[in-house]
């Protein structure tokens, strides 16, 4: 008989449509199932006993290789876990050793630096840390040229002078070099001959010695980085986790409702939701750590001519009203500043007597403006990149100030700073909203102000007067702290009149995490928390 | 059957075909070179047409697509201009989350969706309105917002699902499925009201057809009339609904995914767009236009089953 | 005629009318309408109407709520919310307006070109439409953006773009079915160019759905257009949009939940003021459809000549099967016809229904009657004819037997006897046990009778466990019975075929054994021939004949055509315009009709036509819409034996003979005609 296969009684076919519904849904899990296992946890932990961790960052690392990363404070966590720096630089701020345990400078010149490494030390893949090893790291840094060269330049040369022992000559006087070396610039972290010898792996999985090394296979690029204990960490006892995952979440908001959830144990804050989340028992750290403000690069009025004058950049500086940006965006977390450096800096520069050169004063903005020959204003844009905190928000506010004074501001956001890389280098971007990490005016310069600084002075902007100052800086490293101090409060008072950067305020970086979590700690010279210190 | 499959292929093939030519040509089109972004910023000029032309930067658009076309027949589909991870491995690590989104979507509102629908069909009055509003309701609220006004809800004030992230099934099937409630909600409103509006248009033009007066004029039940054969008479319909319904999730998944930070398809997309990262975005484009073939597919094959009239055209 | 003769004013009086009816009807489309108006123009008067500069920072005012001087509040830069929805609605809306321009010239143009013109055009379109159907548009939007970075207006332009091949599938469509409607043919041939045509007739007659379809794209664009705001990657800050401000407001949720609230509410309801407004109109376009329908129905019946029956090759056939009339005359002895039907009511009677009235429900509480109070007996093994032409009321009355009538339609007065059982007043419940059982009835159009989706075998196997208990393998055999029973070649063959697989006796076939499944006693045939071929027809009611020899069931024949009629039935009531006007015995009413409208029909059957090259006999007129039915005969209007009498009052039926009944009052000036022969006039 060939029937369709029909069951007339009435609850037969109900039965048998719930069958099917069962069934598939038992299908269609279990497919998925099988699905997400491919992408399952991973199962390389070492020790049972170690608990896990997870924590958020904002934004994805440009790249995992070191030598192409942006030193931002997200960067810098990737790189603090699997690439282990030969000097490290605590969270008091002191230099501690690293993959080096001392060092010196060779002679009173200033100008040659030696280290002694940490003998048996291995990178993550098996290989010996030896003097050469250091030497090829620092030789390819220098080589691949990526966005953060500046640091590694100021070394000339390295050499391997004994098996543990290396040297390195430098291009100058150097009073900062031991920490150029530490985590904050990147280049002391050393990555292993096989990494430098095939970088393109470094874009995918980590070849330090650090105490943690990515597990690929777990990684889901772009969202969330899974970390695994190091097996050849020449201290065991100081890895706390089992596996150190890094998920990035770009929304604040997200970030630190995961935080209070619990699903990551740590996440990058802010100000605005700083009080809230104290609310909601969840620990916020701060610490002063740099400056915001519009960093302009169009110096030299290739893209928007009007900001070739000293006068236009100078009424741009007058037209912010810093006081009331400050309290609208950075709460009680920033105040208003208009040099390029912050309180904490007076032996590198920072002069007090300049921190209201700049009063809010619209009048004079527009006076300054039609002195320049702009009585209209002109219109420029503005790039900010949404994963880094407020970016957008100040530069919406920054575009309000000014259209007071008939400038008119096209803002273009980046989802994140890979995207706003590739513009920013082929010189599209007049000027960008950034937050300046505080340094040593020694470093400051070279990466700010001189003329092949690359990413903040990409059209290669100078001005003679500076040009010098600068140059003095450099000579006065030698000559006591007194006549540093004034050598870059000379260069800053000449930054700040010729409008060279258009800074708003002061501002702190903010992290929440979960109150279980010991071991965080930031000071302003060291506002980026070390992962590696944290355990439950 | 053959035939349906056959056609089904004719269609796909210049649809696979050009979009991933539209989308290559267009991003290959971008201002910014992906060499100069590589090399960074103090590069010469020689050392950029060296990599231009490692990477094939240097060659005509059409040979540039051909060769990318060779690599996807042998499953090549390029490298990550930033990380220089294999694209295919980029888009496999997103697509299980797009994947369980977009089924576990369907399945929702297939859920609510189609019980609603008949309902509504079998009774008038106040039911007829609601499934109205719900049906406006659905396809008016974005899908964006919604889920924001969930996550405050569901997640910030009663803690029950987390506002974000994606825990795979592996580590923890509670947590899975608890990060994924939010999302799937979000996602199955919209398909729920288009699915019961459908069922119930459906099964009423059904119920007014001849052949269901005359199994009434047999003395058949009512039940056996609604759920027998209304409702397998209706279904064709909704099945080809929910085909489209599945087109709009690719959008909608887009969107959810960037809420609750899942690193989905969508997500991947957005980035490389905003990272003029070409190989990534192709291959997104292809991945997307296979979920949508595939879909599809599965339309058309479920179509037969349901129905003999369909299967005897295609010449089954 | 297509011309309409009123004058212009009156036009517009009529439209505005219309208009306001519309509005009544539909409130929801026109608020709707009227949101998008204003949003519209609050859009373009921004810088008139917002009370704040959308951009303006105020630093003192930071995430407000709702008040006086902010009505919906701040963001977290102090910058007030209405003003900054205000000033979005121009980016959003005219995103949306580009991608519907694109949508409707590229799709508009495209469908009416296929449609119109067809072939190689139509090809390529309806190739283009397949493969766009399933186009991802979002990640094309995506690569476009890459190129277009931040450009809203060219992603919306894409947007258009992949739509507009849905528009012209749907444009297409409608196109082609006002194409082959043959006035357009007409107007073709009356000289009309094409434009002419589409202007003048295709484009208001798609206009409905096309609006429909177009709301439901502009929804969708909107979002996408939000979407790719939220997103980050369409309209940059500081310009305020929709979507931004949606995302803006979810970095702050923890410190500003309000924020995110009337961004995503505005999006919410300009999308569901588009779907609004695409419902109305749809609605108003279908409800305006149903209602032509209605009229054209009522008002254009044919002039009653054997054109009812359609072409001239079926009033050919009815003159074969009258010959079969004298055949059946002079078999006298049929063993069948016992128990007249005819208010003699014989103990045992099968089927009665007494004064039976069915109406149309309205509003104001007076049906309008559709049949007024029927009668007729049909007793076991007995055939019964019900006779007369479209709209009479007969397919009503075998409805209302079997409690099927559509909604809308009651029964108001008399009663259904079946069995000595009244049935008018059971509930569903109780008719669904009769249904199958003790009653059953095969319609019209046999394949759409039988559900499309599932074999012969398996419907049949339904009806047959609903209403006898068997096995599974029982009930297998009871299915090829049936099927044997209805002298079907092939049982196990056609078993397992789909409906669309038989031929029309062979489903009329199926139809009948699906309505023996359950053994009823009452058959209803309503007009099971009309749609067969000629010697189909034949075959099934030799079918009918020899089941009721076999089974014993009463049969109830409905059919307009005499032939039928008089091939199987003992008996037939004549109804018109709702009322019985004559029953009688077969022979009764063939050789002496006494009402003049069943001697018209009679006599209008081209077998009596005299002279070749005259006029075919037809009735002059036409039937009487429901609703204008007269107090006195309906028939009036018609007759020429009428007179001032007949339309004074109700006609009562008088009684002729103990089975001839009829309802008229001249009667007897029938009987003085010459009865009905081959030589017989068209008087």
């Amino acid at each position: 008989m060939h029937f369709s296969n029909s069951t007339s009684r009435p609850c037969g076919w109900l039965r048998y449509r719930r069958l099917i519904s069962g069934a598939s849904a038992a299908i269609i899990a279990g497919t998925l199932v099988i699905v997400g296992g491919v992408t399952a946890s991973p199962s390389s932990a070492t020790n049972g006993a170690k608990p896990s961790i997870t924590i958020s960052v904002n934004d994805a690392p440009l790249s995992l290789d070191p030598a192409e990363s942006v030193n931002d404070a997200d960067q810098q966590i990737f790189n603090d876990l699997a690439y282990e720096p030969l000097i490290i630089l605590n969270s008091n701020g002191d230099l501690v050793p690293g993959l080096a345990t001392s060092w010196k400078y060779a002679n009173s010149s200033d100008k040659t630096f030696d280290l002694t490494l940490r003998s048996g030390v291995r990178f993550s893949n098996g290989q010996h840390l030896t003097a050469a090893a250091v030497v090829r790291s620092i030789n390819w840094m220098k080589k691949a040229e990526g966005p953060e060269v500046v640091y590694v330049n100021n070394v000339a040369s390295a050499q391997a002078i004994g098996p543990l022992t290396v040297r390195l000559h430098l291009v100058q006087a150097n009073p900062v070099i031991a920490l150029l070396l530490t985590q904050r610039f990147v280049f002391g972290g050393i990555i292993a001959p096989s990494g430098c010898a095939n970088p393109k792996i470094l874009g995918t999985t980590t070849e330090g010695a650090g105490p943690y090394k990515l597990d690929a296979a777990a990684t889901i690029p772009g969202s969330s980085y899974v970390f695994v204990p190091n097996p050849y960490y020449y201290d065991k006892s100081a890895i706390h986790f089992s596996t150190f995952t890094v998920d990035i979440i770009a929304n604040a908001q997200t970030a630190l409702s995961a935080v209070e959830s619990g699903e990551v144990a740590y996440a990058d804050g802010a100000w605005a939701t700083a009080a809230a989340a104290k609310q909601h028992g969840v620990a916020v750290y701060s610490t002063l750590c740099g400056y915001y403000g519009v960093f302009l690069l169009d110096r030299a009025g290739v893209l928007v001519p009007a900001l070739k004058s000293q006068d236009v950049r100078r009424a741009l500086n007058y037209a912010l009203n810093r006081v009331g940006i400050t309290t609208a965006v950075f709460g009680p977390y920033g105040s208003p500043n208009d040099e390029v450096s912050i309180p904490g800096y007076e032996d590198e520069g920072y002069l007090p007597s300049l921190s209201n050169y700049y009063t809010y004063n619209i009048a004079k903005a527009k006076q300054l403006l039609a002195r320049a020959g702009y009585p209209h204003g002109f219109t420029m844009t503005i790039a900010a990149v949404a994963s880094l905190g407020d970016g957008v928000e100040l530069a919406e506010a920054v575009a309000s100030d000014w259209a007071k004074i008939g400038v008119t501001v096209d803002i273009k956001t980046y989802a994140n700073l890979s995207a706003a890389i590739g513009p920013v280098v082929s010189k599209q971007i007049p000027a960008f909203m950034d937050n300046y990490d505080a340094q040593p005016m020694f470093i400051e310069a070279s990466q700010l102000l001189a003329k092949y600084a690359g990413l903040f002075n990409i059209f290669e902007s100078t001005d003679p007067q500076l040009t010098s100052l600068i140059a003095k800086g450099y000579a006065s490293t030698t000559s006591g702290s007194a006549a540093v101090a004034a050598a870059w409060g000379a260069v800053e008072s000449r930054v700040v009149a010729l409008g060279w950067e258009i800074p708003i305020a002061t501002g702190a970086d903010v992290y929440f995490a979960s109150s279980a979590l010991k071991g965080i700690a930031v000071s302003p010279t060291s506002f980026t928390p070390n992962p590696e210190d944290w355990y439950y | 059957m053959w035939k349906a499959l056959l056609h089904r292929l004719l269609i796909s093939i210049p649809l696979v075909v050009s979009v991933s030519m539209v989308t290559f040509v267009l991003a290959a089109l971008t201002p910014g070179n992906a060499a100069r972004t590589i090399l960074g910023l103090t590069a010469t000029k020689a050392q950029l047409n060296a990599l231009e032309k490692s990477l094939g930067l240097d060659q005509p658009l059409y040979i540039q697509y051909w060769h990318w076309l060779v690599g996807v027949l042998h499953g090549n589909l390029g490298n990550s201009i930033f990380t220089g991870e294999p694209v295919s491995r980029i888009l496999n690590a997103g697509l299980p989350i797009t994947l369980t989104l977009v089924v576990a979507a369907v399945g929702g509102a297939l859920i609510v969706g189609v019980p609603l629908g008949i309902v509504s069909a079998r009774r008038s009055g106040a039911i007829h309105h609601i499934v109205d509003t719900f049906s406006l309701a659905g396809f008016a609220i974005p899908s964006f917002w919604l889920g924001l006004l969930l996550v405050v809800g569901f997640s910030m004030e009663l803690h029950w699902f987390p506002a974000s992230g994606w825990i795979s099934p592996g580590a923890s099937l509670g947590g899975w499925l608890r990060s994924l409630v939010l999302p799937v909600v979000t996602l199955s409103v919209g398909g729920a009201s288009l699915i019961a509006k459908q069922t119930r248009d459906g099964m009423l033009d059904v119920m007014s057809q001849e052949y269901i007066r005359a199994l009434r004029g047999r003395g058949l039940l009512v039940r056996s009339i609604v759920y027998k054969h209304a409702l397998r008479n209706a279904l064709p319909n909704v099945v080809t609904l929910v085909g489209l319904y599945v087109v709009g999730l690719l959008l909608g998944t887009t969107l959810v995914e960037n809420v609750f930070a899942l690193q989905g398809l969508g997500s991947i997309a957005v980035q490389a767009t905003s990272q003029h990262n070409l190989p990534v975005l192709e291959g997104a484009a292809l991945y997307f236009t296979l979920i949508v073939v595939v879909t599809f597919t599965i339309v058309d094959l479920v179509r037969l089953w349901l129905s003999p009239k369909l299967r005897s055209n295609s010449g089954l | 005629m297509g011309c309409d003769d009123a004058p212009a004013s009156a036009r517009a009086k009529q439209r505005l009318w219309s208009g306001l009816r519309l509005a009544r009807e539909h409130p929801a489309s026109v608020v709707a309408a009227a949101y998008l108006v204003v949003i519209g123009f609050a859009a373009v008067l921004a810088p008139v109407i917002a009370p704040w500069n959308p951009n303006e920072v105020n630093y003192n005012s930071l995430y407000e709520g709702p008040s006086a001087q902010h009505l919906l509040g701040t963001d977290d830069l102090g910058r007030d919310l209405l003003s900054r929805i205000i000033y979005s609605g121009r980016v959003s809306l005219v995103g949306v307006g580009v991608a519907l321009a694109v949508y409707l010239v590229l799709g508009l143009t495209l469908g009416l070109l296929a449609g119109y013109f067809g072939g190689l055009i139509d090809g390529l379109v309806v190739w283009v439409a397949d493969v766009s159907f399933g186009v991802p548009q979002i990640i094309v939007i995506l690569a476009f953006l890459a190129i277009f970075a931040n450009d809203s207006s060219a992603a919306m332009l894409v947007l258009g773009l992949l739509g507009a091949p849905g528009l012209a599938m749907l444009t297409r469509g409608a196109t082609r079915a006002v194409r082959a409607e043959q006035y357009i043919a007409a107007a073709r041939v009356s000289g009309l160019r094409g434009r002419q045509i589409i202007v003048r007739h295709i484009a208001p007659r798609i206009a409905g759905p096309v609006i429909v379809q177009t709301s439901l794209f502009a929804g969708l664009a909107l979002i996408f257009q939000t979407g790719l705001d939220f997103l980050g990657i369409g309209t940059q800050p500081p310009t305020a949009s929709w979507g931004a401000m949606v995302a803006e407001g979810s970095v702050y949720l923890a410190r500003d939940p309000w924020m995110v609230v009337p961004s995503g509410a505005v999006i919410a309801l300009t999308i569901t003021a588009f779907g609004l407004i695409g419902d109305g109109v749809r609605d108003w376009n279908s409800g305006r459809t149903i209602s032509v329908l209605a009229v054209a129905a009522s008002t254009t019946e044919p002039s009653s000549t054997l054109g009812a029956l359609g072409t001239g090759e079926e009033a050919m056939s009815t003159a074969k099967r009258s010959l079969s009339v004298v055949d059946a005359l002079a078999r006298t002895d049929r063993a069948s016809v016992d128990g007249r039907t005819k208010g003699s009511r014989v103990v045992g009677t099968l089927l009665s229904l007494d004064d039976l009235s069915i109406g149309i429900v309205t509003k104001s509480g007076e049906p309008v009657p559709l049949v007024d109070r029927l009668s007729l007996d049909l007793n076991p093994g007995e055939v019964l004819g019900v006779v007369g032409e479209s709209g009479c009321g007969k397919t009503m009355t075998a409805l209302a037997i079997m409690g099927l009538l559509p909604t809308g339609v009651q029964i108001t007065g008399g009663s259904v006897t079946l069995k000595g059982m009244q049935v008018q007043n059971l509930g569903e419940r109780e008719m669904r046990r009769l249904r199958g059982s003790r009653m059953s009835m095969i319609s019209q159009e046999p394949v759409p009778s039988l559900d499309p989706s599932f074999t012969v075998g398996s419907q049949l196997t339904e009806v047959v466990r609903r209403h006898l208990s068997l096995s599974r393998t029982a009930s297998r055999h009871e299915v090829l019975r049936l099927l044997e029973l209805v002298e079907l070649p092939d049982p196990r063959g056609v078993a397992g075929k789909y409906p669309h697989e038989l031929s029309g006796g062979m489903a009329q076939r199926v139809a009948i054994a699906a309505a023996l499944a359950g053994r009823p006693d009452l058959l209803i045939a309503d007009e099971p021939t009309t749609a067969l071929d000629v010697t189909v027809q034949a075959e099934i009611l030799e079918l009918l004949r020899s089941l009721r020899a076999k089974t014993g069931l009463g049969l109830l024949l409905v059919s307009h055509d005499w032939g039928v009629i008089a091939d199987i039935c003992d008996a037939a009531i004549i109804m018109y315009a709702g009322q019985r006007v004559e029953v009688g015995e077969i022979s009764e009413l063939f050789v002496e009709p006494r009402h003049p409208y069943t001697r018209g029909l009679m006599t209008s059957n081209p077998y009596y036509a005299s002279q070749p090259r005259t006029p075919l006999a037809s009735i002059p007129g036409s039937v009487l819409a429901v609703g204008n039915w007269p107090e006195g005969c309906h028939f009036a209007s018609r007759c020429r034996f009428v007179t001032p009498e007949c339309v004074e009052s109700p006609v009562v039926e008088e009684t002729l003979e103990m089975t001839h009944r009829v309802r008229c009052i001249h009667h007897d000036a029938l009987a003085a005609l010459p009865a009905l022969g081959r030589s017989g006039d068209g008087a």
